[in-house]
């Protein structure tokens, strides 16, 4: 019978809200308590939002030092807390900054940690064990902690988000000195605005070798306006005939979208690569020996300058309902 | 005139892993290795430092084999010096314990003004030991470094993140992983190659170091079970009579699937 | 007794040539080099001179890195992997890398800061001069003249497809050229011909428009003809009269090389070939099944490792040749292998190499097809490249047989000099 929480941490709101739904699975196997940390400026919203999440506790700070989202002010905080509760499992959503935070707070707590962790088991010994991709998408290690406490990051859209539910959790203010950052924040430039990059994409349409004229990425475009999405191409319409400067494949942009199109792609090794981890990966393509349909999960043979126009009205006249 | 300490993994070359058909075991211990990628840019940002500021570069490594093909080519690449903490044990070393490794590492060489790690290794990816080492070491880390300006004991970065780039500034000591859009890893000429043979290449044990493994008793974590991933693609094909036909068949799929709206 | 064992320098030298051909050789820079033709790239050469690749055995204190031959071997095998047309072989390995060695173990200080220094930082263009009008083989019956006028020799005659005479005439440079210098004794006629290194833009020296090849594209075939070009002492290679047998040994470095740049390029048409028979179906099996493709990949194979042993193995002798004479200076017996052993080496690699990799294009051809014999894959052009070597580039294919029956049967059946 375990005794410490389960600790979701991200500051992205999605990321801990999906991180909850599992975090939920984990600390009710383990009969204990689920605790999300919230730590920033202005985040009353924020921390009422995750509390309606079917979470028991809500641990927050809202403090100007954690605006520049500097590592060493968290840290301080998950330490301090640490102490105090002796967390069972601790679960930080795996961005760029949650992946140096969670090393860091392991080799603070001296810890394990398992980074982009996907999936999530407790074993007969009451310890977690998680599964991760490594050796560059060639395998899948299971890992197992031989010490507490259990420290995971977790990639966005690895779980489905929290649903709100149950009754609010009890939200706790964190009254605890926080350290200062070591360096200095100058200035923030943020990213192409609104521009979501094609890695993050929920929807990538494909355009390959079968498609004869740049124009025709036009069809395309529409095609991932409907389903929400991005459109990419394989490396020789980059490369070789120059349509593009960056394409998808393995030495170039690698995607996880919930839905792939590829059309007119063939399927080398290098794209395939890049789109394994897509959840469902459809093509069309009118050569039936296209290597892409032995790792695709739906074929269409048939050319794609039919296909495409009817599957855009097929799309519009069914999300329309 | 800084010294630099680029901490460099000897890390499989993930392009040549062969997988056992009938169990799906990967076969990583007929794998080669190299110098992990991201390594490499560090290992080239801290030689263009040097090149600029004077200084030193010393590479350094924790392997369980002999990486010293690895580190002279570290040497031509511009370090001055290579040093491999060599011990068997490193085989199931867990990041925390490598991490430690090369903390006693750096205190037996001394004092340091900047330490370099790639962002993560080619193989692991897990982007741990060199935040973790800056924590046991006492300094300040910044991860994800796409560019590095240095003046007096000053460092400017640059940092890309998901939404944004940050600019930061640090005092030396520091470390930093850096990304792999930093520079362009120089290819050795032939002369570097022939000047590498002469450069220092040290060959340490645990003990050398008075790794003791007192910090880490016991790996924090352990692996289980490393196999090839299931790629269960349905490879369902969609017909139809005419193309608006098949589109509507698809679309019906797709929405199954859950991943369109309807 | 051999050795094989790559030493760790070579491990490193030959990864690091790997690496840099990788991002500056690609196949579509290779293909854009030969569709558009000579002049060579100057920053391709300016790259492979920074590498350190280009006359790689020319000793550090002339300017090189005083590398081995079987180390140089190594690197042209890279070098003919990765532009398997032969074009940057021909003219860096064995014409710069061959010949350009040879002329600084006979030139002038002069002569080695003015053109072989800057040749091997890929500043100016150093290259054979041997064939005339009158044919290639036989380097004795040359006409090409030249006769003593003080301190200077005044040269006249006239050489034909020569490699790289538009790149000499655009980055600067000059030739290894034979002339006569004395009487035709009949039972001797390689005698009394003395070597000269003739500056492109001598004056007297007037080039010949280059010749459309079919083949190595990138790399330029002109000539140049001479009309009482005044050469100063200095200019002078070795000692006179002794041209023939430098020449000779210039023929052995060049050829080795090319030897070595073939086994390269066939290696590079099987690595280019084996992907697709495994993935490409006829008749529902994958061509790769089929036992007739299988032998031929493996006979293929088999003729690659041969000759790479034989590379090594004759590369292995002219190391030890070099390092009994002493470098740099010094034509004099060789005490395990006489020049005319390693001469039969020589030949063997030479031979071998050009028609090996004009076999393995061929095959990769007929393998694949309709696509095979299209600009989409590099085997044509490997082809029409490889035969320059084949047709007689460095040597003709049959002199190299009769070089060998000389060696086997004895001086006297050579059925002509």
């Amino acid at each position: 019978m375990s005794t410490g929480e389960v600790w979701v941490f991200s500051e992205n709101l999605d990321l801990a809200l999906e991180m909850l739904s599992e975090g939920r699975k984990l600390a009710d196997r383990l009969q204990t308590e689920l605790s999300a940390i919230t730590l920033g400026c202005n985040i009353k919203e924020q921390v009422e939002e995750i509390a309606k999440h079917n979470v028991d506790k809500v641990y927050f700070m809202d403090n100007p030092v954690f605006k520049s989202l500097q590592t060493e002010p968290y840290l301080s905080v998950f330490m301090e807390l640490a102490a105090r509760r002796s967390p069972e499992i601790i679960l930080i959503g795996s961005t760029k900054r949650g992946r140096e935070l969670a090393a860091r707070l392991a080799a603070r707590l001296k810890a394990g940690l398992v980074q982009d962790a996907f999936k999530f088991e407790i074993d007969e010994r009451g310890m977690l064990t998680a599964a991760r991709i490594v050796y560059g998408g060639n395998g899948v290690a299971l890992i197992t902690y031989q010490a507490k406490p259990q420290i995971a990051t977790v990639p966005p859209r690895t779980f489905e988000k929290a649903k709100p539910f149950g009754k609010q959790a009890n939200i706790i203010s964190l009254d605890f000195k926080v350290d200062e950052p070591k360096t200095t924040v100058v200035e923030v430039r943020p990213a192409e605005v609104a521009k979501v990059r094609i890695e993050e994409a929920r929807v990538v349409i494909c355009g390959g070798r079968g498609v004869t004229k740049k124009e025709d990425f036009r069809m395309f475009e529409e095609l991932a306006s409907i389903l929400g999405g991005h459109v990419g191409v394989t490396r020789p319409l980059a490369e070789d005939r120059k349509w593009f400067s960056e394409w998808v494949g393995l030495s170039g942009k690698k995607v996880k979208p919930e839905i792939y199109i590829g059309c007119g792609v063939s399927g080398m090794i290098q794209h395939i690569a890049g789109i394994r981890d897509s959840k469902v990966i459809v093509t069309i393509n009118k050569d039936p020996n296209a290597p892409i349909f032995e790792v695709a999960d739906y074929i269409v043979v048939g050319d794609i300058y039919q296909i495409i126009p009817a599957l855009l009205e097929a799309l519009k006249s069914a999300l329309k309902k | 005139m800084p010294r630099i300490i680029v901490c460099l993994k000897y890390a499989i070359d993930v392009s040549q892993i062969k997988v056992d058909s009938a169990t799906r075991k990967l076969l990583i211990a007929d794998a080669p290795r190299k110098i992990s990628d991201f390594d490499k840019n560090a290992l080239e940002e801290a030689v263009k430092i040097k090149m600029k500021h004077g200084g030193e570069v010393i590479a350094l490594t924790a392997t369980a084999e002999n990486a010293s093909t690895a580190l002279r080519e570290a040497l031509a690449m511009g370090a001055d010096k290579a040093i491999q903490i060599q011990d068997p044990n490193i085989q199931n070393a867990d990041t925390m314990m490598i991490s430690n490794i090369l903390a006693e590492a750096i205190r037996k060489i001394g004092s340091f003004d900047i330490i370099l790690c790639g962002e993560a290794s080619i193989d692991s990816y897990s982007g741990q030991v060199g935040p973790r080492l800056a924590e046991i070491l006492g300094i300040p880390a910044v991860t994800y470094v796409s560019k590095v300006t240095l003046e007096g004991n000053t460092l400017t970065v640059e940092r890309s993140l998901e939404d944004c780039s940050e600019v930061i500034m640090v005092k030396t000591p520091v470390l930093l992983t850096v990304t792999k859009e930093i520079n362009v890893p120089r290819v050795p000429t032939l002369m570097d190659i022939i000047k590498a043979s002469k450069k220092e290449l040290l060959t340490w044990t645990l003990a050398d170091i008075d790794f003791k493994g007192e910090k880490s008793a016991t790996p924090s974590i352990k692996v289980i079970d490393v196999s090839a991933p299931k790629t269960e693609r349905k490879r369902i094909k969609i017909s139809g009579e005419s193309p608006k036909e098949i589109a509507e068949n698809l679309v019906k799929a797709l929405i199954q699937e859950g991943v369109i709206g309807g | 007794m051999y050795d094989f064992t790559e030493t760790e320098e070579q491990k490193l030298m030959v990864k690091a040539v790997k690496e840099w051909c990788e991002r500056h050789l690609t196949p579509e820079r290779v293909r854009e080099m030969d569709d558009k033709g000579h002049p060579y790239p100057k920053d391709i050469v300016e790259g492979l001179a920074s590498l350190g690749v280009i006359m790689g055995t020319v000793p550090q204190e002339h300017g090189g890195l005083g590398l081995d031959w079987k180390t140089q071997a190594l690197i042209a095998e890279v070098i003919g992997y990765y532009d398997p047309t032969v074009a940057t072989a021909a003219g860096f390995m064995a014409v710069e890398t061959g010949w350009g060695f040879t002329i600084n173990r006979y030139c002038s200080e002069v002569v080695r800061e003015k053109y072989v220094k800057p040749a091997i930082r890929g500043e100016k263009f150093v290259g054979i001069g041997a064939t005339e009008p009158i044919g290639g083989s036989d380097v004795a019956g040359h006409r090409t003249t030249a006769r003593k006028e003080g301190d200077y020799w005044i040269l006249n005659g006239e050489k034909t497809f020569i490699s790289g005479t538009e790149e000499a005439k655009l980055w600067g440079g000059g030739y290894w050229v034979n002339a006569r210098t004395g009487p035709v004794i009949p039972e001797a006629p390689h005698r009394n011909i003395t070597a000269f290194f003739v500056p492109i833009d001598a004056e007297g020296v007037e080039v010949i428009e280059p010749y459309r090849d079919a083949g190595r594209m990138a790399i330029s075939t002109g000539g140049f003809v001479m009309k009482d070009v005044k050469i100063p002492d200095e200019y002078r290679l070795g000692e006179v009269g002794k041209g023939f047998y430098y020449t000779m040994e210039g023929f052995d470095n060049a050829r080795l090389m090319i030897g070595a740049s073939c086994a390269g390029a066939t290696r590079r048409i099987l690595d280019d070939a084996i992907p697709y028979i495994k993935d490409r179906k006829v008749f529902g099996m994958p061509l790769a099944k089929y036992e007739a493709i299988q032998f031929e990949l493996a006979e293929l194979y088999m003729e690659m490792e041969a000759l790479k042993l034989m590379v090594m193995k004759t590369a292995w002798m002219q190391d030890i040749r070099y390092k009994e004479e002493g470098l740099p200076v010094k034509v004099s017996e060789a005490k395990t292998f006489k020049p005319t052993e390693i001469a039969k080496w020589i030949s063997m690699v030479k031979w071998k190499g050009p028609f090996l990799a004009l076999k393995a294009a061929e095959k990769a051809m007929i393998w694949f097809g309709a696509a095979g014999y299209t600009k989409e894959y590099l085997f044509e052009a490997a082809w029409r490249g490889v035969m320059s070597y084949v047709v007689g580039a460095e040597g003709g294919q049959n002199i190299q047989k009769i070089v060998i029956g000389r060696e086997l049967l004895g001086k006297e059946y050579v059925p002509y000099k």
